[in-house]
């Protein structure tokens, strides 16, 4: 008997990664831009998302993957505004890809020109695991700590943009949106920052631009690419 | 609670490697961990002496974690340097738009196996494991 050491150095994470970047791919060439909206629970990602619905009414298919550890309260919440479908976890603290995609063949067609991922509401668990998004969008509210981007690291670090949401707030509360700002681009320099209040309808329109930037961007580069190639961020 | 996701990963990565080659027993484990993959020390080994009996019958392998700090290269001027804190600047052009290199992934480094094994195939595997080590960065390339 005698022992063996089987040199790997290879991400735990790779195969994952792999079906990430081929689903990405697929999104991609079908011109389909995929959003995972991530935060903290109460951030109010699903009351931003029923103002988006409203604001893109009739002008894109946009549907909604929305993700919990029990109930369907939020797909119930977005229901009358966009197509959507609840994917519950059981109690897991963050979304895989394969249930995405399992929620996928549930909505009504599978092309759509936005689809967005609502995260389970965590800022740790959700950051490493990549549901083959084009873009991670993390949702910071006014009544947290404008010093959760350097605590939370990882996730803000993945992140390309941040929206500072729950800003009719910003008058009686303690939240200083430069400091978060600040706090965030010391770990993700290229992080864009929208300020919205969902229910004063303010931001909704700036953000759903860059959205339409990001995909026209999107589209852009499918037309470039070889069909073979894998697009992994 | 994702140390139970990262380490159910781990352990089918270990499985597929013994499985390629007539190995018997895992003995040893090593993973290395980094400021930016999101787990802790503590917690990931406790999800593992909690998962390897739920999914292996044989005895658990040690499970060594290599904690190291943030490596990472500048998109400007392209050099390469460690991290000290979470401050994402080049310390040679103070450029803030860096790629990390090291330390944003929980990453199987190596695993430790006994083989009763003859001296001819012991050769025949030091072979076919640097044929995979070669596999295995190809793939890690691909990804970037």
């Amino acid at each position: 008997m005698s022992e063996v050491r089987v040199e790997v150095n290879r991400d735990v994470q790779s195969e994952r990664k792999l079906a990430a970047a081929r689903q990405r791919q697929s999104w991609l060439e079908s011109g389909t831009f995929v959003v995972n909206l991530v935060s903290s629970p109460g951030a109010g990602k699903t009351t931003l998302l029923q103002e988006i619905g409203k604001y893109w009414s009739g002008r894109f298919r946009v549907a909604v993957l929305v993700g919990d550890l029990a109930t369907d309260r939020d797909a119930e919440r977005l229901r009358p505004y966009l197509p959507v479908e609840q994917l519950t976890t059981g109690g897991a603290c963050h979304l895989e890809l394969p249930l995405v995609q399992v929620g996928l063949t549930r909505l009504p067609q599978e092309v759509w020109d936005f689809l967005i991922i609502e995260n389970i509401g965590n800022l740790v668990c959700p950051a490493s695991h990549d549901l083959g998004e084009h873009l991670r969008v993390v949702a910071l509210s006014s009544t947290e700590g404008d010093d959760k981007p350097g605590k939370y690291p990882k996730m803000f670090r993945t992140s390309q943009a941040m929206v500072i949401t729950k800003a009719d707030l910003l008058p009686y509360v303690p939240f200083d949106p430069a400091s978060a700002d600040q706090d965030a681009r010391k770990i993700q320099p290229e992080l864009r920052t929208f300020m919205t209040s969902a229910l004063k309808r303010v931001g909704i329109a700036e953000f759903c631009s860059f959205l339409e930037t990001e995909r026209d961007k999107m589209l852009e580069k499918s037309r470039t690419l070889e069909p073979n190639d894998c697009v992994a961020t | 609670m994702h140390e139970e996701s990262l380490v159910r990963d781990l352990i089918r990565q270990v499985v597929v490697i013994r499985s390629e080659h007539q190995f018997r027993e895992v003995r040893k484990i090593a993973v290395e961990i980094g400021p930016l993959c999101g787990v802790e020390k503590l917690l990931l080994e406790s999800a593992f002496e909690r998962i390897w009996p739920e999914l292996m019958q044989e005895r658990e392998p040690r499970l060594e974690i290599v904690e190291i700090p943030i490596q990472a290269r500048c998109l400007s001027c392209g050099s390469e340097f460690e991290m000290e804190e979470l401050n994402f600047c080049c310390v040679g052009c103070g450029e803030r738009r860096v790629e990390v290199l090291r330390g944003d992934c929980v990453r199987l480094l190596h695993v430790d196996l006994t083989v009763e094994a003859t001296a001819a195939s012991e050769k025949l595997y030091e072979a076919e494991l640097s044929h995979e080590s070669v596999m295995a960065s190809t793939t890690e390339e691909s990804l970037r």
